[in-house]
């Protein structure tokens, strides 16, 4: 599904990314692990072209990530962040349909996928409220309702807990192991937290330098 | 990009300028009132042509006539002419009878007229329009012969202030269609830096980044073509209140076609359209380089 190969990146002097060998098949679950600075979030952005100059191979379903357009990518792909990125000015419901209606799906196909989805994380009956009502944990279930609306078939997590406390942290990761089984998709997640990884037992490649370990 | 994607473009846009109403607002008045200008000049064209062919095609000419000189015997020489095709003589009675009609509710202002040393005066008409200027020349030196009237005189005074009015308008005319175009370009981009984290957003969720450009290419379009349809109706309303009226009075000399108005009408929109569209071209270059 995603392979890379020799992979490096660098700012000018600063190498970020130093030939990174990784391989996540469909459906795997993995946690990209390292401390700040050691390069995970510059990989994740390289995988959902927010970036696009690297050296090295970066393949996508054995198609060259540079061959694919990048909101044909982005389409295959769900992406959840740190800081949740939801829109204020849309509500719960908004924010999950606003991934359908960038790809252009009518309301019909999306309102019954977005209700079921906010019903599956337990906030069906929040879905008109704004995100400044909700909480931390509550806002990154939204996002990944969002991330999830259209059956991607990777997921892209960069730091999903990284703003929450440690029960809400784990909440949300149960979540999201949860709906990896139910959804079936890849998932590969970004954390510094050992605790996260030790509580989810999965595979997890470990950053340091710029280069990468399987733990 | 399917109906539905354009169903959420145009209500995306139309909260988008919602957010922004005071630049958009402004950016239209702009748009509104270089189009009107536009407008405004190309009708006034309009009229001068009417007007400059209407003098031109005249073969009249008057003579006004020294009072110590003896217009009857004046008029007699004229009438042998080659050239004349007939002669009339405008006395100061005569000249006053007719001013009467013109002043009728206003007879104060026909007093000065009565008292002033108004002189008698030739009413002259030509065989050939194209020896006016000419024929005029010739007569300004003949003895009795004071002053030569003639309208191909008013003709080259009207084309020299139609001149000017084109050169100073169409001057005004580019500084406040780029004005309008700027005003639109900064409307756009401080939109596109309100929504820039719901630009992000979009993008990192898989839309079209032309799409998205779209939406704000729209409502560039929007703001030009909302001030010049204003425009353009306000182009009507000149025409029909002022216009149409002068044309109605004046039916030899004016000739305004309502299709010409309304091509014309057609060519403002489209011409504020372009403006507010090529505005957000500009702006949303960035967005579609780094998308």
């Amino acid at each position: 599904m995603i392979r890379l190969q020799k992979l490096c990146k660098s700012y000018g002097e600063r190498v970020i990314l130093q030939d990174l060998d990784l391989h996540l098949e469909a459906g795997e679950f993995a946690f990209l692990q390292g401390r700040s600075g050691s390069g995970k979030s510059t990989l994740l952005k390289l995988l959902y072209r927010e970036q696009t100059e690297f050296a090295g191979r970066i393949d996508i379903n054995a198609v060259p990530i540079e061959q694919i357009r990048k909101f044909e990518l982005r389409r295959m792909m769900g992406v959840i962040f740190q800081s949740f990125e939801l829109l204020p000015r849309k509500t719960v419901m908004e924010n999950v349909a606003l991934a359908g209606e960038v790809v252009g799906k009518r309301w019909g196909e999306i309102e019954p996928e977005a209700q079921r989805l906010l019903a599956r994380v337990g906030l069906l009956d929040r879905k008109d409220v704004f995100p400044d009502q909700l909480s931390g944990g509550e806002q990154q279930r939204v996002a990944i309702v969002r991330a999830l609306l259209n059956r991607p078939r990777i997921l892209l997590a960069d730091e999903p807990t990284g703003n929450l406390d440690s029960e809400t942290a784990f909440e949300v990761m149960q979540l999201l192991k949860e709906l990896h089984v139910e959804e079936n998709m890849a998932m590969l997640i970004v954390t510094h937290s050992e605790r996260l990884v030790e509580q989810f037992p999965a595979k997890t490649w470990m950053m340091e330098q710029g280069r990468v370990r399987v733990v | 990009m399917n109906r539905q994607s354009c169903m959420y473009m145009l209500r995306d846009a139309r909260e988008g300028i919602q957010r922004n109403i005071g630049a958009a607002a402004a950016a239209a008045v702009l748009i509104f009132v270089a189009v009107l200008i536009a407008g405004i000049l190309l009708l006034g064209r309009f009229g001068v042509g009417d007007l400059m062919g209407y003098l031109e095609s005249q073969v009249a000419m008057k003579l006004y006539v020294d009072p110590a000189a003896d217009t009857k015997a004046i008029a007699a020489i004229l009438q042998e002419k080659s050239f004349v095709q007939s002669v009339e003589i405008e006395t100061k009675a005569q000249m006053l009878e007719r001013l009467a009609g013109f002043f009728a509710g206003r007879e104060h202002l026909l007093v000065s007229f009565q008292e002033s040393q108004i002189p008698d005066a030739i009413r002259l008409e030509l065989r050939d329009k194209t020896q006016i200027k000419l024929v005029a020349e010739q007569l300004q030196t003949m003895n009795g012969i004071t002053k030569v009237v003639y309208p191909q005189e008013f003709a080259e005074t009207i084309l020299r202030w139609s001149a000017q009015l084109n050169k100073y308008g169409l001057g005004l005319l580019l500084g406040l269609g780029a004005l309008a175009f700027g005003m639109v370009f900064i409307a756009m981009n401080l939109a596109l830096y309100q929504r820039q984290q719901e630009i992000r957003v979009r993008l990192l969720l898989g839309a079209n980044p032309w799409h998205v450009r779209g939406q704000f290419l729209f409502e560039g379009w929007l703001i030009g073509f909302v001030g010049s349809l204003l425009a353009a109706v306000a182009i009507y309303w000149l025409f029909s209140g002022m216009l149409l009226p002068l044309q109605k009075q004046f039916p030899l000399v004016f000739h305004f076609s309502q299709g010409l108005v309304y091509e014309m009408m057609g060519g403002m929109a489209l011409a504020g359209s372009l403006l507010g569209l090529s505005a957000s071209y500009a702006s949303t270059r960035k967005l579609i380089n780094h998308a």
